[in-house]
C-alpha cells in the first residue's frame, strides 16, 4: 500500500515536470501577424535545405505581395526555406531587442535608419561586405555613390530603399478654400506652407479641416532645422546638437502653425485621438509632408483608404534660404544580418531578391542600382493617373532627380533610439504651452547627452 | 477495548498522513509553476543586477555594485522614485477610503442594492485595456464629456494626459477606480462578519452611529483593512498599465513610475542589468513598506 502511494507521488511529480518542461522547451516562433507562417519545426534543416529566419514588420510581411515573393523565392532557391516572423511596426523594436538580447537565432532583420544604427551601436550586427561579394553584390558600388561604409570601414546593412519625401496635398481642400495648388517642381518655403495652411483651415459641415497635418515623429518638429544645418544632429564631439538655433527655428515654425494660426491639430488632441500617420487619408487635412510610402501604403490602395478627392504632389518645402532647391530627408530602410546568424549567405541572397523583386512590387524604388527604374516609374504613374499625376512628376519626386539635396532625416549616429524617444517625450511640454522652448531643448540635450555617454561606456 | 482505541488512533493518524501527502501532491504543480515563473526569475533579477550579460556574444562580466552606484546618481531614477510615491499618496488612501465607503453603502439597507453592487464591481472585472480606452475618450481634451461640460461653463480645463501637473494624479484616480471594487468586496465581507450584538451593546451604552463605527466597526474590520493596505501599497508600487497605455511615461517623464522606468530601461534602451538593479531597489522599497506596516499593525489591528 505504502509503495503504491509512493509510486503515485513519483508519477504525479514526473507528470508535472514533463508538462512544465514541455511548455518551456518548445522554441516559439509564433508570429504576431495574421498571415505569416506560424510555428517552425524545431529542426530547421532537413537534408540540405536551410531555413532562414526573417524578422520583418507586419505592414510588409503580411501583404499578399510579400507572400507571393516568398513563394517565388523558395521556388527559385529550393534549398532555402523562409520563416518570416511578422511583428506590427509599433511593437517591432521591442520584439527585435528582446529576440536579439536573448540570443534567439534570426538571420535577417528589417530596420529603418534609427533601428539599424541602434543595432550597430549595440553590437548586434555583422559586417556583410565579404558575404555580399559571395552572392555577387558589391557593397561599394551597387547602391550608388552616396551609400558609404560606417566609420570602421564596414557595411552593416543591405539597403532596401531611400525615402523620398514630398508634399502631398488634398485638391478638394484647396478647391474649397479657393487656393491655388502648389507648383509641381518649385518647392514652397515653410513660411508659404504656414500661410497656405492657415487659409485652408476651416470648418466644413461641422467638421474641422486643418490646413496642415503632421505626425508625432521627430522630423516633423526638427526636419526644417535639418535642412538648415545639413542634418547636423550631433556636435563635433558626437553629443546632441538639438539646441542649435536652426532646430529651434524649426520647432517654432510648427508651434506657430499649430498654436498661433490654429492650422494644425493641437498636440493634446493628436495624442488623445490616437492619431495615426495614415489619418491624413481621412480627407480632413490640406497638406502633409510624407515620403513615397504614403503612395505605397495609402494613395494607391483606394479599397483600404477610400476617398472622393484627388491628391497632388509637390517637392518637399524648404527654408527661405534654400528657395528653389529640391531637398529630401534621407533615411534608408534596410535588411541586416545579426551576429549570431547561422546562414548569413542565404540571408543576404534573400535580401538581394527582396530588393530586386518584392520591394519593386510594392511601389518603392530599391537603392540596388541593377534594377530598371523606368518600369518602376511607369507603374507608379499608371497607378496615380486618376489623380492627374504625370510620369515626369513621378520621376522627379520618387528618386529620379540627380540634383536632389539629401539631408539626414533623423539622428542616427549615437543613441538614436534614446534621442528620438527623449525628444518626443519632452517636446510635448513646449507644444502644450507648459514651458518655453529653450529650457525644453536644454533638458532634451542633457538627457540625450547622458544617454550617448552611457552608451559609449557600455 | 484498548485494542480498538489504539486501532482507531492508528487509522486516524494514517488518514491524516494520507491527507497531508495528497495535499502535497496537489501543491506540487503550483509549487513548480511558482518556482519557474516567479521565484527563479526573481532570483535571476538579483543576479542580473550585478552582472553585465551579453547574450549575443555570450559574455558575462561581473559589475559588482556599479549599477546601484549609477542608479543613485541617475536623475531619471529619482524622478521615477518621486513619481511612484506621488502615485501612492493618491492611490492608496483613495482606494481604501472609497472601498470602505462603497462597502458601507452596500452594507446598509440601500434601495437596489444588487444593482449598485454590480455597478461597483464592474470596473474590477472589466479588462484594463477596455477601461483605459473609455477613460481616454472620457478625458479627451476637447470632445470628452468632462471637458465639454467644463468648457460649457466657460472654464478652460486642462488637457489631462499631456499636462505634467495633471497626468499622474489622473492615472492614480483611474487606478483607484479600477481596483476599488475588489476592496469594496473584501470590506463588505468584513462588515458582514461584525457581530450584531456588539452594535446593540454599544447602543445600550449610549454610543451614536459615528462612535459605533469608530469603536466597533473599525477595530473589527482592521485585519481586513490591514490586508488591503498591504496589497494596495504593493499594487500601487507596481502600477504600470495606465502609464504604458495612456501616457507612455510622459509627458516629460511626469508619469514614469519605477515599474515603467524598469520597462523602458529594459525593453526600449535594452539595458537589462540596470533595469534589474532598479527592480531590486523596487523590491527593497516594497519590503521595507510591508515590514513597517507589519510591525506597525500591533498599534491598530485588532484580531478577535
Amino acid at each position: 500500500m505504502k509503495k503504491r502511494r509512493m509510486s503515485y507521488i513519483v508519477l504525479a511529480l514526473f507528470l508535472c515536470l514533463s508538462l512544465v518542461l514541455a511548455a518551456c522547451g518548445g522554441k516559439e516562433k509564433a508570429t504576431n501577424g495574421s498571415g505569416t507562417k506560424d510555428i517552425a519545426q524545431d529542426n530547421n534543416e532537413t537534408g540540405n535545405q536551410v531555413t532562414i529566419e526573417v524578422l520583418n514588420i507586419s505592414q510588409y510581411a503580411d501583404t499578399p505581395e510579400y507572400k507571393a515573393f516568398v513563394e517565388r523565392f523558395e521556388e527559385k532557391y529550393p534549398d532555402i526555406k523562409v520563416e518570416t516572423i511578422s511583428v506590427p511596426h509599433e511593437q517591432y523594436i521591442n520584439k527585435r531587442n528582446i529576440m536579439l538580447a536573448s540570443g534567439e537565432k534570426v538571420d535577417l532583420i528589417w530596420g529603418n535608419g534609427i533601428y539599424q544604427y541602434d543595432a550597430i551601436n549595440k553590437g548586434f550586427l555583422m559586417p556583410i561586405e565579404e558575404v555580399a561579394q559571395e552572392i555577387g553584390v558589391d557593397m561599394t558600388t551597387d547602391f550608388g555613390s552616396s551609400f558609404k561604409p560606417e566609420k570602421d570601414g564596414h557595411y552593416y546593412y543591405f539597403p532596401i530603399q531611400q525615402n523620398n519625401w514630398m508634399l502631398y496635398y488634398n485638391k478638394k481642400v484647396f478647391d474649397d478654400a479657393g487656393v491655388d495648388y502648389p507648383d509641381p517642381y518649385e518647392p514652397l518655403t515653410w513660411e508659404e506652407v504656414a500661410d497656405i495652411a492657415e487659409r485652408l483651415t476651416q470648418t466644413v459641415d461641422g467638421q474641422k479641416v486643418y490646413g496642415y497635418f503632421y505626425n508625432h515623429w521627430g522630423m516633423y518638429y526638427y526636419g526644417y532645422g535639418s535642412q538648415l544645418t545639413d542634418g547636423k544632429f550631433y556636435t563635433d564631439d558626437l553629443l546632441s546638437n538639438i539646441d542649435d538655433p536652426e532646430f529651434k527655428r524649426s520647432m517654432e515654425w510648427l508651434y506657430d502653425v499649430m498654436n498661433n494660426r490654429g492650422a494644425a491639430m493641437p498636440i493634446s488632441q493628436y495624442i488623445s485621438n490616437n492619431t495615426d500617420f495614415l489619418s491624413y487619408w481621412n480627407g480632413g487635412f490640406g497638406m502633409v509632408v510624407g515620403a513615397q510610402w504614403y503612395t505605397q501604403l495609402a494613395a494607391t490602395k483606394k479599397s483600404e483608404f477610400p476617398r472622393d478627392w484627388k491628391f497632388g504632389i509637390a517637392p518637399m518645402p524648404v527654408p527661405q534660404e534654400m528657395k528653389g532647391k529640391h531637398m529630401n530627408w534621407s533615411s534608408i530602410d534596410s535588411l541586416a544580418v545579426p551576429k549570431n546568424s547561422e546562414h548569413p549567405k542565404e540571408a543576404l541572397l534573400f535580401a538581394k531578391e527582396y530588393v530586386s523583386d518584392y520591394t519593386l512590387s510594392t511601389g518603392a524604388l530599391p537603392m540596388y542600382n541593377k534594377i530598371d527604374a523606368n518600369q518602376y516609374y511607369e507603374d507608379i504613374a499608371e497607378q496615380l493617373k486618376d489623380d492627374d499625376i504625370t510620369l515626369e512628376q513621378i520621376i522627379y519626386l520618387f528618386g529620379g532627380d540627380p540634383d536632389v539635396i539629401n539631408v539626414a532625416e533623423k539622428p542616427v549616429l549615437a543613441a538614436p533610439q534614446e534621442y528620438e524617444s527623449i525628444f518626443l517625450d519632452q517636446i510635448i511640454i513646449y507644444y502644450t504651452g507648459q514651458d518655453e522652448l529653450d529650457p525644453v531643448l536644454s533638458s532634451i540635450k542633457d538627457k540625450v547627452d547622458r544617454a550617448i555617454l552611457e552608451q559609449k561606456d557600455r | 477495548m484498548v485494542e480498538t482505541k489504539k486501532r482507531r488512533a492508528s487509522n486516524s493518524h494514517s488518514l491524516e498522513r494520507a491527507e497531508r501527502r495528497m495535499g502535497l501532491i496537489f501543491a506540487i504543480p503550483s509549487f513548480i509553476g511558482y518556482s519557474l515563473f516567479v521565484a527563479l526569475p526573481m532570483l535571476f533579477v538579483f543576479v542580473l543586477s550585478v552582472f553585465k550579460i551579453d547574450l549575443m556574444s555570450n559574455t558575462i562580466t561581473f559589475q559588482g555594485m556599479s549599477y546601484f552606484d549609477k542608479l543613485l546618481h541617475d536623475d531619471d531614477f529619482w524622478k521615477a522614485f518621486a513619481n511612484t510615491f506621488k502615485y501612492l499618496v493618491i492611490y492608496v488612501p483613495l482606494t481604501l477610503l472609497l472601498g470602505l465607503v462603497m462597502a458601507l453603502i452596500l452594507h446598509s439597507r440601500v434601495y437596489l442594492r444588487g444593482m449598485i453592487r454590480a455597478f461597483f464591481i464592474i470596473p474590477y472585472i472589466t479588462t484594463y485595456i477596455a477601461t483605459l480606452v473609455v477613460w481616454n475618450v472620457f478625458l479627451h481634451p476637447t470632445e470628452g464629456p468632462v471637458n465639454s461640460l467644463l468648457m460649457s461653463w466657460g472654464l478652460n480645463p486642462p488637457h489631462y494626459m499631456v499636462d505634467t501637473r495633471w497626468a499622474l494624479p489622473v492615472l492614480a484616480v483611474i487606478g483607484s477606480w479600477k481596483d476599488v471594487g475588489f476592496h469594496c468586496l473584501l470590506f463588505l465581507a468584513a462588515l458582514q462578519g461584525v457581530p450584531r450584538d456588539l452594535y446593540e451593546a454599544s447602543s445600550i451604552d449610549g454610543a451614536n452611529g459615528l462612535a459605533r463605527f469608530r469603536h466597533v466597526t473599525l477595530p473589527l474590520i482592521s485585519p481586513t483593512s490591514f490586508f488591503l493596505l498591504l496589497i494596495t501599497i504593493i499594487g500601487g508600487l507596481q502600477a504600470f498599465y495606465q502609464m504604458a497605455l495612456l501616457t507612455k511615461g510622459g509627458p516629460a517623464f511626469s508619469t514614469t513610475t519605477l515599474t515603467y522606468h524598469i520597462y523602458r530601461t529594459a525593453f526600449e534602451y535594452y539595458d537589462f542589468s540596470y533595469a534589474s538593479a532598479v527592480g531590486v531597489i523596487l523590491f527593497l522599497i516594497t519590503l521595507v513598506l510591508v515590514l513597517i506596516n507589519w510591525f506597525g499593525q500591533k498599534k491598530w489591528v485588532f484580531y478577535q
